[in-house]
This record gives structure tokens, sequence and C-alpha cells, in this order.
């Protein structure tokens, strides 16, 4: 067994559906394959009283013609098996060979093939079971070829989408460079590597092979010498009244065998995509707490944005990840914060936790937000103000956010200009018709979106035109932060260059404060004062924009703003590894970068680095900052556009 | 104007696939085992009586003959006649269609919104006790064979409670007319109507389920939360607007198999639907009416399958027309 | 609304009932009729309702009542001569159109010449015929070019589906039987006439008070279209309709349940069908005589009496049934069972048991009806027994038959008829028979079977029979299993249908109602 199929077998284990189900489909399994020793009675011998209920000698009672009806079921669940695993094995070999063909020489081939799988989805496919089988004659091979022949196409169609991602894959390529006939790479490595959906849908399969076979028999069109549920449940049906025993023990069986199927497939293909259990669903309620008592009047010097000691932590399963691990910094009204970092360094998880928009599996465990000096979350909680979480009176009046990936963050069914109006009548209900349309084209002419591409859905935009809608939505009305979330993630570099221009444009007109999260050194240091390097979850350094990219005082910090290629190679995304682990990070005692830094010392590996305050608002956490600050990168005045130049 | 060229468009795309299912059709049929000559004349007929039949059905003819023949014929919308009854098989299923439309109808518009409902305020839990359980019912509900399921409602609630009628779609002495002529349908629907919808049920219970929590999790959600939309908003207008989309899909891919969907339960209820005609055409060999149905049945899919792309396309302005 | 509906239901349908004191039959039938001209073709939908708006000039059905070779019907009485060529019909002189004619010698030419001319499915019976002469207005006289014993009970019970008579007033214009105003607005002779067709759900007929001989007891008279047995049966169990067909008949097995049921007769019919076995002498094993005695030998009628018929049904020992008893060889007798000589027998011919514990392996067959299959699949289980690989090999109903017809079976289950003329013997038996199957030819039993339908000698034609039963009986191409017997339910109070000793000689047609009587006539 391969580490990945042993780990999603143990994932499917561990919810109860998929124990259960795993455990009542094995049992079914092995009373069927251990039938012959079990010493029941010959399931054709018709040697007993006729229609006996169910009795400590005839645990299911006897049939119409005096048959042991345990042991036929006994033996009926062979002939379920033979159904399932035979049908469902005929139609992923059809499946997939026919899926792979289409997937991986494209062209005409995949048109055609694609053509006959659409077919299929228009063929009422019971029917033509039923049809070849009435017409051909009742048999448990011919039921398994003519289940098979209509249901490959869903292989197929699977195995085509996974031909699609793997055939750019590296190996695939060389294998074909090195002059591998088409054949051999499509059977050596596309379709093992691709086979592992499918064969998760087997189960499927086999549950809806057996109701097949289950249904043609219902129907007399069944193997006349075998047992098979369904025909006792046929036979049944003309006892009903007088042997009602003979048609309930084959369908609970029935129903438990394709019910632990069906779950187990379920189960599986939750324990190998733990998100599908749990993503989405609606904001939890989360413990609220009381506003501060004393809090001042906020004065002109009040920075916008207070944030201390934050931390966030995701729940993985029984894993708990922190994301942010104790995160502070200010931004003062009218100020720009750059926030950089890997993926998965927490980045985007501290921007959602300052809206409060996190997902429910996130929990903000610790710290203190203020914005214009009024908590919003306290000790970890939102703060609640007369029955109202004092974030919901800030959302988009005062604080707004531009998301990454503008195609996903607006609503594809609805209008920009549609969209702009809901948010601007939530906000403001008196607002008239002619005020919101005249407010929109206002904010649109601001951003350079054409007034004719008001009416148009996000899809008919190009990038860096739905970015800019994106932007105008978040200040059609008129907030005073504005967080960007990568607002540039996804375009080419020229309108990324312009975007971010317009954003350092418009926050110097509208006097906005302004909170930039990207991976981007160079577009981190075009539109902001002060960057934060975030790493594994902390701000390793934080300090104005020149001096940062002048003085770097953190190692990891010089691997951003050189033309290095990053020493750890991006770090796993949050949901499949922990940026830390929170038991681990308390296990491990020294510096969360000492595992990657080429400057590492058995000081780093051992003791956690303070926050070296070196003046001027510049902070770093590490030993030996002090002699990184004394280091002066190598070009520190052409320090952004090296940047620039290591994005291209 | 661009729906109908487009409607028209799909028409024409649909030719070939229709062309298809016909010759599958007429080969499976050809190529069974058995002569259907015998069936005509009857037991027992004398050779001249079975020549003259088969010259009227033009089974001495080439089968490439045949199948001409039989294309042109469908062309004029005529499907021969029921080799059984002798009456024109259009007529034959096209009596059967509303006691199906009927049962598969009622049964899907129930479970759908039933399904949907549920799916959706699930997807508002994910991975609590309650949706986990729910889905563990769900899934145990569509794997119910829906004959048995039907079996065991006959037996409780006909054959030991007496309340409702097992089979049938009306009493035989009972009102042909006004309102006791409804309730005495309704009552023999209730049975049959709920083995069938409790099966769709657990399907479109999954389904939604499934679709509104990945809409959930969609970006656009995460925005209309950030803007502050009430939950409710979010919920209507971002998640089950978008979340319908695959559900109509489906729903549309059903609706097509609405008419041979319910061949099992219109068995078990004795539903005198096309369903029921069907198992009965197999079982005595009505090979015309066999055909018929079979087509009808793919075009009604082919036909759904279109309307679907229409009101898909309707609802979601990213299909390009 | 559950628990209310089928009280109103119940007051509703009591009430007319108790006002009018008339009595309404409801008969079940399981096709819609497609018209309701009987001529032109046998319709499963029309025969219960033109069986009893037409007349017949004679007519029996499948074989109920000992002895008799045909009820006249029209014909009060007939006469046949010795060479049995001449057929001297009298017809009943009351006898009167709906319309108020009288029903004339002519009426029954003109029907079964253009029956002939228009070459419908009743012309078989006319095969034979050579001319059609009518003395006067009440004799028909029918004159055969060739000697046949069985002309006149094949001609008696072919005429209940398609020999009906038509007015030749109101038909000669016609053309054939199948255009016109009358085709679906019948006026017949019979004991009902024609009120309404409801498409698709029911016919209407009403009591014809000038009836020939004499009103019938039922004065409207319903049959309504339930195609399906489950359906019929829930609603005769809901008391919709008094009568329950055979044809509709649940499991035998549930017949104790019927019996003890106080509100239900239940009434066994004897036909003359049975269910026996037949054996293709091309197989390899089954050609070999031995075996197919051994097969006799393994099988136990009893057990299978016992397992799938409720002990009902009477075994088949002889090569006839009994409600044909004045025909049946007693001396010709298949064995009874006896395993250990079948494996003897087995063993003689030269198929010892393998190393697997098989001798040889057949398929067994079957129609698709429900007696059948219940015989065969325990037939298989007995065969295995004595060591022959038996297995079950099901079609449906065309199949099967076009199958048997091509040879292609081993065993097969099988409604063998015996009547209502023991001619029955030559089309099962005779080298050429159309229902011998298989592959049976013996010359002797050839020529006995020609000569038998020409002899009008009953003492004669009975010893020749005798002889052909003891042939086949000593080569088993066949093997009697059961006689079949038809189970039909009945509520208390009713009697008379057609399948009740008091229907036999009144209702005279499987569809015939004109003998029933309802609970209000008893009182």
């Amino acid at each position: 067994m391969t580490p990945t199929a042993a780990k999603t077998l143990r994932a499917t284990v561990a919810s109860v559906p998929g124990a259960l189900s795993l455990a009542v489909f094995l049992v079914i399994c092995a009373t069927a394959l251990a039938a012959p020793i079990l010493g029941l009675p010959d399931p054709a011998d018709m040697a007993f009283a006729l229609y006996q209920p169910p009795s400590a000698e005839h645990w299911l009672g006897t049939d119409n013609f005096g048959r042991d009806i345990l042991s036929r079921v006994v033996w009926g669940a062979q002939v379920a098996l033979t159904v399932a695993v035979g049908a469902a094995l005929l139609s992923i070999l059809i499946g997939s060979a026919l899926g792979a063909i289409a997937g991986y020489f494209g062209g005409w081939v995949d048109g055609l093939l694609s053509r006959v799988f659409d077919i299929f989805l228009l063929i009422p496919t019971f029917f033509l079971i039923l049809l070849i089988v009435a017409l051909f004659g009742a048999s448990l091979p011919l039921t398994i070829v003519a289940i098979a022949l209509t249901t490959w196409p869903r292989s197929a169609r699977l195995m085509r989408s996974q031909v699609l991602t793997l055939k750019s894959r590296v190996y695939v390529q060389a294998a074909l460079a090195a002059g591998a006939p088409h054949w051999w790479v499509i059977v050596r490595h596309v379709i093992p590597n691709g086979i592992a959906p499918i064969i998760t849908d087997g189960t499927i399969l086999m549950g809806m092979a057996i109701l097949t076979e289950a249904g043609l028999s219902f129907l007399g069109l069944g193997d006349q010498n075998l047992v098979s549920w369904g025909s006792m449940i046929f036979e049944g049906q003309r006892h009903l009244r007088l042997a009602p025993w003979m048609s309930i023990a084959p369908g609970v069986a029935l129903l438990l065998l394709v019910a632990s199927l069906n779950l187990l497939g379920d189960s599986i293909n939750f324990a190998m995509n733990p998100q599908l259990r749990t993503r989405g669903g609606a904001p939890k309620r989360r413990a609220t707490t009381a506003p501060p008592a004393g809090e001042t009047a906020p004065a002109a010097d009040t920075p916008i944005l207070e944030v201390d000691d934050l931390r966030l932590v995701y729940h993985a399963g029984a894993r708990r990840i922190a994301a942010v691990d104790g995160v502070s910094f200010t931004l003062p009204r009218g100020g720009s914060l750059g926030i950089v970092g890997e993926s998965g360094c927490g980045k985007s998880s501290l921007g959602s936790a300052l809206l409060q928009t996190m997902p429910n599996n996130a929990e903000l465990t610790s710290g203190t937000i203020r914005f214009d000096g009024r908590a919003i979350v306290l000790g970890g909680k939102p703060v609640v103000e007369n029955g109202r979480s004092r974030i919901d009176a800030l959302r988009w009046t005062r604080m707004a956010t531009i998301f990454q990936s503008a195609m996903n963050a607006l609503n594809p069914v609805t209008t920009v200009r549609r969209q702009m109006m809901d948010a601007l009548r939530l906000h403001k209900p008196g607002i008239s018709r002619e005020e919101a349309t005249a407010r929109i084209a206002e904010v649109f002419a601001m951003i350079g979106i054409p007034a004719s591409r008001m009416n148009a859905y996000p899809h008919q935009l190009s990038g860096g035109m739905r970015q800019r809608a994106m932007i105008a939505l978040s200040l059609i009305l008129e907030p005073e932060l504005v967080i960007a979330d990568e607002p540039t993630t996804a375009l080419d570099m020229l309108i990324q260059d312009q975007i971010l221009g317009e954003i350092a444009d418009l926050r110097e007109r509208l006097n906005l404060s302004l909170i930039l999260v990207s991976h981007d050194m160079g577009a981190v240091a075009e539109s902001c004062d002060v960057v934060a390097v975030m790493y594994a979850g902390r701000i390793v350094e934080i300090a104005p924009t020149q001096r940062i990219f002048g003085n770097p005082a953190h190692p990891y910090t010089r691997t951003l703003i050189g033309a290095l290629p990053s020493l750890t190679g991006p770090l796993e995304e949050l949901e499949s590894l922990p940026a830390t682990d929170t038991a681990a990070a308390a296990a491990a005692t020294g510096c969360r970068f000492a595992h990657a830094c080429p400057a590492a010392t058995d000081l780093c590996r051992r003791a956690a680095p303070p926050a070296v305050p070196l003046g001027a608002g510049h902070v770093s956490e590490c030993h030996y900052a002090e002699d990184f600050a004394a280091e002066p990168s190598s070009e520190p005045h052409a320090a952004p556009a090296a940047a620039k130049e290591a994005r291209a | 104007m661009r729906l109908l060229r487009y409607f028209l468009f799909r028409l024409l795309q649909m030719f070939p696939i229709a062309l298809f299912i016909v010759v599958i059709n007429f080969a499976l049929i050809h190529l069974a085992p058995g002569d259907v000559s015998i069936l005509l004349a009857g037991e027992g007929a004398d050779p001249e009586y079975m020549q003259s039949i088969r010259e009227s059905y033009g089974l001495d003819r080439p089968l490439h003959e045949q199948l001409g023949a039989y294309l042109g014929q469908i062309l004029q919308g005529d499907l021969g006649l029921s080799f059984r009854t002798r009456e024109p098989v259009i007529d034959i299923i096209a009596e059967r269609i509303p006691a199906t439309l009927l049962l598969a109808g009622t049964a899907l518009v129930l479970a759908s919104i039933a399904g949907v409902a549920i799916g959706a305020v699930m997807a508002r839990r994910p991975g609590s006790a309650l949706d986990t359980a729910v889905t563990t019912l769900s899934i145990s509900l569509f794997s119910i064979p829906v004959f048995w399921l039907g079996l065991m409602l006959i037996l409780l609630f006909a054959v030991t409670l007496r309340w409702l009628p097992s089979s049938g779609m009306v009493s035989i002495a009972g009102p042909r007319e006004g309102l006791g002529f409804v309730l005495d349908v309704v009552r023999h629907m209730i049975l049959p109507v709920t083995a069938l919808a409790a099966v769709w049920l657990g399907q479109y219970v999954r389904l939604s389920r499934a679709s509104v929590s990945e809409t959930l999790a969609e970006p656009y959600v995460t925005t209309a939360r950030a803007i502050g939309f009430p939950e409710r908003r979010v919920m209507t207008r971002f998640a089950l607007r978008n979340a319908m989309l695959p559900i109509v899909t489906v729903l549309g891919l059903e609706l097509g198999l609405l008419l041979s969907g319910a061949v099992l339960t219109e068995t078990v209820f004795s539903w005198p639907g096309l369903g029921r005609l069907i198992y009965e055409a197999i079982l005595s060999r009505d090979t015309p009416v066999i055909m018929g149905a079979f087509l009808i049945m793919s075009f009604t899919v082919m036909l759904a399958a279109l309307l679907t792309d229409l009101l898909y396309a309707a609802l979601d302005p990213r299909v390009r027309l | 609304m559950t628990l209310r509906t089928p009280t109103l239901l119940a007051a509703l349908m009591a009430l007319p009932t108790l006002a009018m004191a008339e009595t309404t039959l409801v008969m079940p039938q399981q096709d819609e009729p497609r018209t309701l001209s009987p001529g032109p073709s046998s319709d499963t939908g029309g025969h219960g309702p033109t069986s009893n708006i037409y007349s017949h000039l004679v007519v029996m059905d499948w074989g109920i009542v000992d002895g008799v070779a045909a009820y006249g019907d029209l014909a009060e009485s007939w006469e046949v001569s010795d060479d049995a060529t001449t057929y001297t019909f009298k017809l009943h002189p009351d006898a009167m159109w709906h319309d108020g004619e009288p029903v004339t010698s002519e009426d029954v030419k003109f029907t079964y010449e253009r029956i002939m001319e228009e070459g419908y499915t009743f012309s078989s019976f006319l095969r034979d015929v050579e001319s059609i002469e009518t003395p006067d207005d009440q004799t028909v006289v029918i004159t055969l070019n060739k000697p046949n014993m069985a002309f006149l009970p094949m001609m008696a019970q072919g005429a209940q589906w398609t020999g009906k008579i038509y007015p030749e007033h109101l038909w000669a214009d016609q053309e054939g039987f199948d255009t016109g105003p009358y085709v679906n607005e019948p006026i017949g002779s019979g004991p009902f006439k024609f009120v309404r067709w409801d498409r698709g759900s029911a016919v209407v007929l009403e009591a014809n008070e000038d009836y020939f001989r004499g009103a019938p007891e039922v004065d409207t008279l319903i049959f309504r279209t339930i195609p399906d047995a489950n359906v019929a049966r829930a609603e005769f169990e809901a008391g919709q309709f008094p009568y329950l067909p055979f044809n509709y008949a649940p499991p035998l097995a549930e017949a104790p349940m019927f019996e003890a049921d106080p509100e239900i007769n239940v009434v066994y019919t004897p036909s003359h069908f049975s269910r026996d076995l037949q054996l293709n002498l091309n197989h390899e094993a089954l050609g070999n005589p031995k075996v197919r005695e051994a097969i006799a030998y393994a099988m136990d009628r009893e057990e299978m009496n016992r397992l799938a018929f409720n002990n009902s049904w009477t075994p088949g020992y002889y090569a006839g049934v009994s409600s044909l008893q004045q025909w049946i060889n007693e001396d010709a007798r298949f064995p009874e069972h006896d395993a250990a000589k079948a494996e003897e027998l087995l063993d003689e011919a030269g198929f010892p048991r393998g190393d697997d514990g098989w001798r040889f392996s057949v398929k067994v067959t079957g129609p698709n009806i429900s007696d059948c299959t219940a015989i065969t699949e325990i037939l298989v289980r007995q065969l295995r027994e004595v060591g022959i690989e038996a297995e079950l090999d099901r079609f449906d109903q065309s199949t099967w038959f076009s199958r048997i017809q091509e040879k292609q079976f081993d065993i097969s289950c099988y409604f063998g008829r015996y009547g209502p003329d023991p001619d029955a013997y030559r089309e099962h038996f005779s080298t050429d028979g159309a229902r011998n199957f298989m592959s049976y030819s013996d010359a002797e039993l050839d020529e006995l079977a020609a000569e038998a339908n020409t002899i009008s000698d009953e003492e004669t034609r009975r010893e020749m029979y005798d002889r052909i039963q003891e042939i086949v009986v000593r080569d088993m191409p066949y093997i009697n299993v059961f006689e079949e017997q038809k189970m039909s339910l009945v509520r208390p109070g009713w009697d008379g249908f057609a399948v009740m000793p008091a229907g036999f000689n009144k209702s005279i047609s499987w569809f015939g109602v004109y003998g029933v009587t309802g609970p209000d006539d008893a009182e």
C-alpha cells in the first residue's frame, strides 16, 4: 500500500460513517466468502416446511419452496459482490482507457470521444440495460457487461479530466522526450497517476451496479440459476401477504451493502479532500465581549489601526495550526503598510482577521484590534456594543477590502453595477436611484472604468478591468481604511503596475489608510510607507520601506528581496501542512527560520530570537539583527527596482 | 433572438445523437435472438398468414432497407403498430405518459424542493453532527432499492394497516370526475410518490449540500459578508443563486429521465404509466412498443437537456450564447 | 382524509344498489377491446363484451364438461351424418336480433361465408367446409369435403373467440366485418345489449329482455379494463367486483388464506390442458428412451404438488386429463417417483456419474407462467439429485415459444392440450404435428392418429386412441406432470360464472355471464 493510500485509509476510518461503512462492507464480504463453510443449509434445498416465519431454527424463515432464507441471503451476497466488482472493474477498465486516450490526444479524438460520452448521458441507461438483458437473455455475465457498457463514460470523463492536468507534468513530458511511444506513456505514466479518484468512484459504481442488477432481477430479468437478492424480492413480492419476511431480508441486505458502499465512497472522498466536509458554512457564532471600560474618544493623531499580539489558529481535524502567531503593529491614519511573505506565512489570515471574515475553522485565540482608537477585537473576541458587533458598524463604510482574484470575489451572476448598487443601498438605505447611479459613475470614472462597462458581468471584463471593478466596489462608500489582499495576483506585469500605481494614487487623493498584503516585495515597495515581513505566522521584520530595502536586518527579508530563489521553497498550503503547528512550536525553542537560514548558528536553533529594535521603527526578530542591519544590501538605493526585476 | 439561435444550433447538434440512438435501437432489436414474426402471427398460425404478416411488417426485406424504412417512418412520427394490440405505438405511449408525468413529476417536485432546502440548511453547518447524520441518512435513502421500499410501504400501509390502496391509479368503481376523482387519485398516489420521492430526496439533499457548501466557500460570499450583507441575503442572493446552477443541470437531466425513472416504481405499484408499459412490452416482446418507448424516452432526455441548457444560459450570464 | 374517503366511497357505492334493487355485475378484464366486432381477429379485450352481445351457432369453452362435444347456442339441435361429413343444425325459432329482426339460417351462412372469404381466424376451423346450405330459415346444413370427427368440437371451441354470428341485414353492405357503423356499436342476438363504450375504462351492457332463452338475471353488465393483476386483486379484495377470474389469480400457495376467508369462495375448474415435460429427442442423452424413463422416475409430482400447488392439483400419471375421462387409457401410466430406479436406469443407459458427480447436463425451460416456473424450478432440483446436471434456462414467452419451435431446448415445461377432441393427440405426437416439438416420430402412431379422426364409431375410435396412449407412454417423448386446474375467486352469494358448475351449461363460454346470479336474486 502506498503511503498516500494508507493515509487516506486512516483518515477514512477516523470518521464514524467511514469506519462503520467499511466494517459493514467487510463483514458482508467476509460472509459472502465464507458462505460454504458457515454450515448453512444448501440454499437451493427445498427441505423444510414452507412459509416458516423467522425462528431459532431458521433465523430469517423459509420461503415458498421451503428453502432457508438466511442461507439464500448469504449466498446472494456472492452474486451481489460479483456484479459489483465485475461491473465496476470492467467499467473502470474501458472508461480509463478511453478517457485517457481522449484527454491525452485531445483534438478530434477528444471531440469524438467526448461526444460519445455525452450521448451516454442522454440515454436512459437503466432502460438500455433492461433492453439488452431482455433481448439477449438474462445471465449474470451479460448483466455485468450491460451495466459496464452504460457506466463506463462516468469513469471516462473522470479520467479525461485527470489526464488533461497530468499530461503537462514534467515526467510525462520527459518520457515523451525520451522517445517513449504514446501508448506506453499512457499506460505507464498517465493512467497510474490519474486512477485514484476513479477508484474512489468505483465504490459508487459498485453500488449502482448492485442496484441495477437487483432492479433487473426484480423485473424477472435476473440470472435464474443464481440466488440474487433482487430475484428473492421478486419472488417475495408474490408472497408478500403470506410471507413478508421473504422480501424483507434480502431488501435489508441490499440496503446495507449499497449504503455501506456509497458511504464508504463518500468517506474516502472526504478523507482525500478534507475541506469538502467542512468548507463553506454560515459564519460561526463566536464568543463576544463587551467594550473595554475607559475608552477615550479618538483624537486626530489616533492611529487608524492598532493590532496587538494577534493570534489566529486553524483547526484541521485534531490539529491546531497557528497561522498568525502573535502579531502586533500600528498603522497611523493615512499611512500605508505592506505585509509581505510567501504563501502560507499567514499574511492573508491576518487580513481576514482584521475584517473578521476568516473561515469557521479559524479562531482568534488572543489579541486586540483597535480601529480609530476603539477596540473591535478584545482578547481575541469581537467587541459587541448595544447588541451589534462593532466591526459590523465599520464594514465597508469605514473599512473595506480589495480581495485577490477578483474573478471570484465578485458575484458572477450579477452585473458589476448592480453589485455596487446593492452595497450602496445596504449602507445608505435612503439613497435615491439617481444619487446611487451618480455615485457609481463617479467611482468608475475615478478608477478608470469606461461607463460603457458598467452593466457588464464580471466575466465580461478583462482581468485588469475586473480588478478595477473590485477596487471601485471597495471605494464606493468612501472608507478610511482599505485592506488590499494580493490585488494584483494573476494579472500580467503591465496591468499589475497600472493597478498598483492607481492604488497609490487613490490613496493620496482620498487620504486612505492602506494595508497591502502581497507576496511581492516590489509591489509593496511602490505603494507603502512601511513594510512588514511575515514568516511562519510572525512579523519577523518591520521597517520603513527605504530602510528595509537598504538595511534588511533579517536573513529571511534578505532572501525575499534578493533575486535568489527562495531557500525554503514555497510553504505548503495551510490546510495540508501547518505553517507552524502550535504543539510543535511549543516544543521547538529555536528560531522559526533556523532550518532554512544560511547563517543559522547553534544559538538560533536553541533559543527563540528576541524582537530587536533598530531605531526609526525598524524591528527585527533575529539574534543577529544588528549585524545584518549594519551590512547594507548590495544595492541599497536601487532596491525597489531590483525587487521589481526579481518579479520579472 | 440569441436564445433562439442558440436553441437551433443545439438542436442541430442533437441530430447525430438522435440518429445514433435510432440506429442502436434498431440494431439491438434485430440482433436479438428469436423470431419476431411468430409473435405476430400467433402460435400455430398457418404459414400463409405468417408470410403475409412478414410482408406487411417488412420483416423479409434486407436489414438496411428495414432500417431505411424505419427512419422514414420515424421522421413522420410513425412508430409502427404494436404487435400485441395492433394499435399505433405512438398512441399507446401517449396514453401512458400523463400517468407517469403525474407520478414522477410530483415526486420530483417534492424531492427537489425539500432536498434543496434541507441540503442548503445542512451546508450552513458543515461537519456538524446534524450534518453528518443527514448526509449519512440521505446516502442511505438513495441506497434503498426503490422497488423494495415500495413493497415495504405496501406491506405496511396497504396490507397491514389497510389505510391506502396498494396499486393502480384509480378505484375501479370510484368516481370518474370532480373532487371525488381527484381525491381518489391522490390516495393512490401517496405510496408510489413517497417511494420515489424518498430515493430522489437523498440525491437532492446531497447535491444541494455539496453545491451550497461549495458556493459558501467562494470568495464572493466572503466579499458579501465583508460588505456587511445580512446572512439571509448572503444565503439567497449569493450562495443559493449560484448553487442553483449545478442543481438545475441535474434536475434537467433528471427531468428527461423522468419517463424511464419510474419503471421499477410503476411496476411495484402497478401504476399505469410508461414504465409499466415498457415492462409489459418487454415481457411480451412487443418490439415496436419497446423501440418506440426507447426512442421517445431518449428524445425526451435530449429535449430536457436542451431546455436545461437554455435555462442555464438564462440563469448564468457566463454561458456564451 | 385517508380515513374518511373510503367510508364516503363505500356509502356512495352502496346507495344505487339499495335504491334500485337491480343487479349490476362488474367483470374485470385485462385488455381494453380493440373493436367490438369479434370476427376479424382474436381480441382478448373484446371477447368479454362480444361473447355476451353476439350468439354463436354452437360453442364450448376450453373443456370443462365431461363428454360434451359442443353446446348449442343459436343451434337448438344438430345431426351428424354417419360418415361425419354432413352437419345439419336446427336454429332456435325465437332468436331475435337486438333490433327486432329474427335470426335466420341465412345469417349463419352469410357470416361463415364472409369469414371464409376474408380469411379471418375462424376460417381455419371451417377449412374442410365444402358448402353451407339453408333449406329453410331455421336449418343450416354444412357439408365437409372429407370426414373430420374433430370438426364440431373444434369449431365450437373456436367459436367463442371469433366465430360469432352477424346479422346479414346490417352487414351485407359493409366491407368485411371491420367497417361500418356496427363495428363499435354492435347489434347481436345474445343475452345482453350494447349500451356504451367508455374508451379506456369500460364497456357497458344491459339485459336483453327478449333473449330467446329468457332474460338474464344480471341487469347491467360492465366490462372494466384492469390490465394489472395486482390492481385487480386489490380491488376484488376491496369488494369492487364479485369475481376474480383465474387469469388474475394469485399464487396457489395463498389458496389456504382465501379458503379460510368466509368472504371468499375459491373455485377450482378443471381444463383440457395439462402441464407436461417435452423432451427434445435430438439431445444426446434424452434421445435414449432409458434416460427418458429415468427422468420420469426421478420426477416427484407429489413433492411438486406440495411445494408449488398447495397439494391442490391432480398429478398427471396418464397421457390425458380427467376432464376428458372417457378418452383416458388407464393401462398406460407414467411411472411414479423412484429415485433409486432412476439412477439405475441412467447407469444402464450408459450415463454413469462422472468424477464431479454429474452424468450429463440438460437445460430446463418453460413458458413464463407461474405454475411452469415452479415446476421447472423444482424439477431442476429433482434431476440434480439423481446426478443430472440440470439448469434453468428461462426466456420471455415468445422467445421461449420460438425456441421450442426451432427445437432449441432440452426439456421444456408445456401446456399440452387433450381436447376438446382426442384429435389433439395427432397435433402433439404425429411426426408432422404442429405441436410435436420433441422430434418424435412413430409410424404406427402416425397412421393411427390420421385414421382415428375419420372414424365415427366411438368404440373403435377409443381403441385407437388407447393404443396411441400406450405408444406414447412406452416411448415417453413427453411426460405428463399435472392436470391443469384454474383457480378463481368468487364472493359468496354469486354463482353461475363460467368456471362454476352452475355456469357450465348456462354461461357456455369462458366469457358468458348469462347464467350468473347475484346475492339479491338468491333471496
